[in-house]
């Protein structure tokens, strides 16, 4: 027997024991009746409450259908007047902001429509904090490109303006984000880490390479700016709650404690609800600035903090823009009198080390509220110079939002709204799911960013979903943008927007029945990639705001995620190769780049299309662009590719509009990997090799970082000269 | 009720509707469970299982082999399983159902508590690691099956697997 039969035949025997044992509560999962094969629904009926009512009146008790039916017309009406209501309070939203009792009564206003609502047909879909956009802007420093173009800096979206990235780096010094791996330091929750470690290790530039000092961070770091002699670093650390009754703090595994000793003795729902009541959890963004010009000696300035997860943040030359979404769910019920709401539990802070700590709340005079906030979130945006000891300003909105899209001046922040939906054949073709744009509508908010002030501009509603944040740009004071609408007929459209986020212009029916893999705007031309069974790549002419035009179409198989221009009229995609699989649909068949000639915009070319890796070979390039090392002076290409048992970074050399060459492959490990503590839930047979995440090129140097080190290789001809191992 | 070997789509749409409940009836308790172990309450998993089905149905045409109707279906939920929980409040407080709760809090046996441990041991893994064995107790896949749902390397797959067991195992080891 070789040794994936052995291997799969140990797995068979634990999962088969992990079976049993999981029995006795797999018989209480019963299926709902609504689930049994022989009354399942196979079709989507419009779905009014009167079809339910009917259902629950035959198999319940016997209610006449007329007085069932009246009820439900009360209901919806008493909704009505909820919403009207709330219009109002949020239509009277001006320059000045709010007041803090009217938001005492949006929520009052919003929490007696979900009671009238579940009631009637179980929507439960309010609220949803979204943890993690997708977004992460690079930004470049102009000041900083004159003096170093031989350090490859992160790959940003618009010139100008910096992104966080997990690794940052001046040329002679590499600060990078080394989280604990998860597995080996797991908490209670398992989602957030205890401790996080930021690695600062030295260049070869400064004669040895060898790791100078580490910053211990409680929590999960996310990531970080340089910025001349000031490293900030962005973390969320654990999660605390607050004990109401005992009104104190506690921290996250003495809570998830509490939980497991009362899960056991807890036996209705009432007192079960009564328990977690007196519980808020408490999540917080920070900005940790220090000073750094003593690399191994970090100094911490200054600390800054808000309410929420972090979503995204930018940096436009030392203004430092942080976003989170906060959940304030505002744990009382819809009959609470408004002089008993708590505003600390619907008005979200800030914090700053500038200020003692104190936790401050967000002005009225800086709240806005959504027109039709779907959710008890807001986004919180705060501005603040990290080279002065100036105030930060803090903006918030009702009405989350994920992905954000920003240049030096206006920041966008865009709230998708998510319904249930049936997207069209994505059944019998490949789900990429790493982006979904599968939302009814977004909404877009549109911040001017005042040189570390911002303040809420304009806000607007577009039919649809954005995948990323380069599904927008902004040219010429408009913004573009791509969206994928859904419903009965899928199909795809760009929208113009003036700088009042009205529409001026726009594309639609775009590829019907397909969907956005990937959208660059440049300028006057634009470039979109649809997916269904070809990779439809569209080329653009936005020259005229108010009459965007499609103007070639390129069609080819397989399917870019990522789009980079080249030189003037060439552009590269990154992506995957498909194939057909058993279900009459398509499948992966492995990364792909390709090179394109758009210079004839009537008729785009694939000058080479080059397979990468395996079957399975995938990158972090396929839904972060960060993850890209592109050095237009050396013509070169690289991304880190995990194919089938390893993770490599490869490096092609750009062969002057021609197409591509692999010139090289690096991996790495730590010297003493058999020993660590990570390895030894791996699995015996499988040689390890690290995560390579990065690949910065400095000099004739390419540095591969992952949280286990940095490894420096030539890239002539990829013989590895030094290497630094973090501690685990 | 009669087994199909082989999916010849008449024309007749009652045909097809009854085709496809037959070839559901077969696995539809197993796609249950293994929504709600991926969402942890029966609300969401209800409506994962219900969206699934409505997709699956209304691209059943398409379906060329019926030997593939059971990993298309876990892979269409799959996928709905992973969007679900992208909507869902990540800030949830409870750690589990509290109807299981209710309906297993009046005389526990030691097996039901065991049982309940180790959910609770399945609930903390890694939403790929959860995916993965999930796919092995409930929709009974081997590795390189898994990997042509999950779209990954049959032997990260296989590691993965393992390396789940291996949490799940030492974590109630460290109870006994």
């Amino acid at each position: 027997m070789n040794f994936e039969d052995k291997a799969d035949q140990k797995i068979s025997e634990d999962v088969s024991i992990l079976k049993e044992k999981l029995q006795p509560l797999d018989e209480k999962l019963t299926v709902p009746s609504s689930l049994h094969p022989v009354s399942v629904s196979l079709q989507k009926e419009k779905r009014t409450r009167y079809f339910k009512a009917i259902a629950i009146a035959a198999s319940v008790a016997i209610i006449p259908f007329a007085l069932w039916t009246l009820n439900q017309l009360k209901t919806e009406t008493k909704i009505k007047k909820i919403n009207k209501k709330i219009e109002q309070i949020t239509q009277k939203v001006d320059d000045n902001g709010v007041s803090y009792d009217d938001v005492k009564q949006v929520y009052l206003a919003i929490k007696k429509r979900n009671d009238l609502v579940s009631a009637t047909d179980g929507n439960r879909t309010f609220g949803g904090a979204l943890k993690n956009g997708r977004s992460e802007l690079m930004m470049a420093d102009k000041a900083n490109l004159a003096n170093s173009t031989s350090v490859s800096k992160t790959n940003v979206q618009v010139d100008g303006v910096d992104e966080a990235d997990i690794v940052k780096t001046d040329g002679k010094t590499f600060f990078s984000v080394s989280n604990v791996p998860y597995y080996t330091k797991m908490t209670a929750s398992g989602m957030y880490q205890e401790k996080s470690t930021v690695q600062i290790t030295s260049s070869l530039r400064t004669g040895e390479m060898k790791l100078l000092h580490s910053i211990q961070i409680d929590g999960n770091v996310s990531e970080l700016y340089l910025k001349d002699d000031l490293l900030v670093i962005i973390n969320q650390p654990t999660t605390e709650y607050y004990d109401k009754k005992g009104d104190k703090k506690i921290t996250s595994k003495e809570y998830f404690d509490l939980m497991q000793e009362n899960n056991n003795i807890i036996s209705n729902q009432s007192a079960y609800e009564e328990f977690y009541k007196n519980y808020v959890s408490i999540n917080k963004t920070s900005a940790r600035i220090y000073d750094v010009s003593k690399p191994d000696a970090p100094v911490l300035k200054r600390e800054f903090s808000q309410d929420g997860f972090y979503q995204s943040s930018r940096l436009v030359n030392n203004h430092l823009y942080l976003i989170s979404n906060a959940p304030k769910e505002g744990e009382f019920e819809s009959q609470t009198k408004e002089e008993d709401v708590e505003l600390n539990q619907i008005i979200p802070y800030s914090q700053d080390s500038l200020t003692e700590n104190k936790e401050t709340l967000v002005s009225g005079k800086c709240i806005t509220i959504s027109p039709n906030p779907t959710s008890f979130q807001y986004v919180v945006l705060s501005g603040l110079d990290i080279s002065a000891e100036t105030e930060a300003q803090t903006v918030a909105c009702l009405g989350g939002g994920s992905t954000i899209y920003a240049n030096e001046k206006s920041l966008y922040v865009l709230a998708p709204e998510y319904s249930d939906l049936y997207g069209t054949t994505e059944s019998n073709f490949i789900m990429i799911d790493r982006a979904m744009p599968f939302s009814n509508k977004t909404n877009i908010k549109k911040f001017n960013l005042n040189n570390g002030a911002p303040k809420l501009f304009a806000s607007g509603t577009l039919p649809g979903g954005i995948l990323n944040q380069f599904s927008l740009d902004e040219f010429e004071g408009n913004l573009r943008v791509a969206v994928t609408e859904y419903g009965e007929k899928q199909s795809n459209s760009i929208y113009v927007l003036n700088e009042n986020l009205e529409t001026i212009g726009k594309i639609t029916e775009l590829a019907p029945g397909e969907r956005i893999y990937s959208v660059r705007f440049m300028g006057e031309k634009g470039y979109v990639v649809t997916y269904k069974q070809v990779d439809p790549l569209f080329a653009l002419d936005l020259k005229e705001p108010t009459n965007p035009k499609v103007t070639g179409e390129l069609k080819i198989p397989g399917f870019s995620e990522y789009l980079h221009p080249y030189s003037d009229g060439f552009l590269i995609g990154i992506g995957n190769d498909t194939k057909p699989n058993d279900h009459g649909g398509e499948q992966r068949n492995g990364m792909k780049i390709s090179m394109f000639d758009v210079r004839d915009p009537l008729s785009p070319k694939e000058v080479q299309s080059l397979p990468i890796g395996d079957t399975y070979s995938y990158s972090e390039i396929l839904q972060n662009h960060k993850a890209l090392l592109y050095s237009k002076e050396k013509n070169l290409i690289g991304f880190p590719v995990q194919t089938n048992g390893s993770n490599e970074f490869f490096v092609f050399k750009i062969l002057e509009n021609k197409g591509f060459e692999l010139i090289g492959k690096v991996s790495q490990k730590p010297a003493d990997w058999e020993k660590r503590e990570s390895m030894l839930n791996y699995g015996n047979n499988y040689s390890y090799s690290s995560m390579i995440q990065r690949g910065i090129l400095i000099d004739d140097v390419l540095y591969t970082v992952s949280v286990d080190g940095i490894k420096a290789s030539s890239i002539h001809d990829f013989k590895p000269i030094s290497q630094v191992d973090f501690p685990e | 009720m009669f087994l199909f070997s082989s999916i010849s789509f008449s024309e007749s749409e009652n045909d097809r509707i009854s085709q496809f409940r037959e070839l559901y009836s077969l696995y539809w308790t197993d796609l249950y469970r293994f929504a709600y172990y991926m969402l942890g309450n029966r609300q969401d998993a209800e409506d994962a299982v219900q969206d699934a089905v409505l997709l699956a149905y209304k691209n059943f045409s398409q379906l060329k082999n019926p030997d593939a109707f059971k990993s298309w279906l876990f892979t269409i939920l799959s996928n709905r399983c992973k969007r679900k929980l992208r909507m869902i409040i990540r800030n949830r407080k409870f750690m589990f159902d509290s109807d299981i709760s209710m309906v297993t809090n009046t005389g526990r046996t030691d097996e039901l508590q065991n049982a309940i441990d180790l959910y609770s041991e399945i609930e903390k893994l890694s939403f790929e690691e959860k995916l993965i064995m999930n796919l092995s107790i409930h929709g009974g896949y081997k590795s390189h099956e898994i990997s042509k749902i999950v779209d990954m390397p049959e032997g990260t797959v296989r590691s993965k697997l393992h390396r789940a067991i291996h949490k799940v195992k030492n974590k109630l080891r460290e109870d006994e």
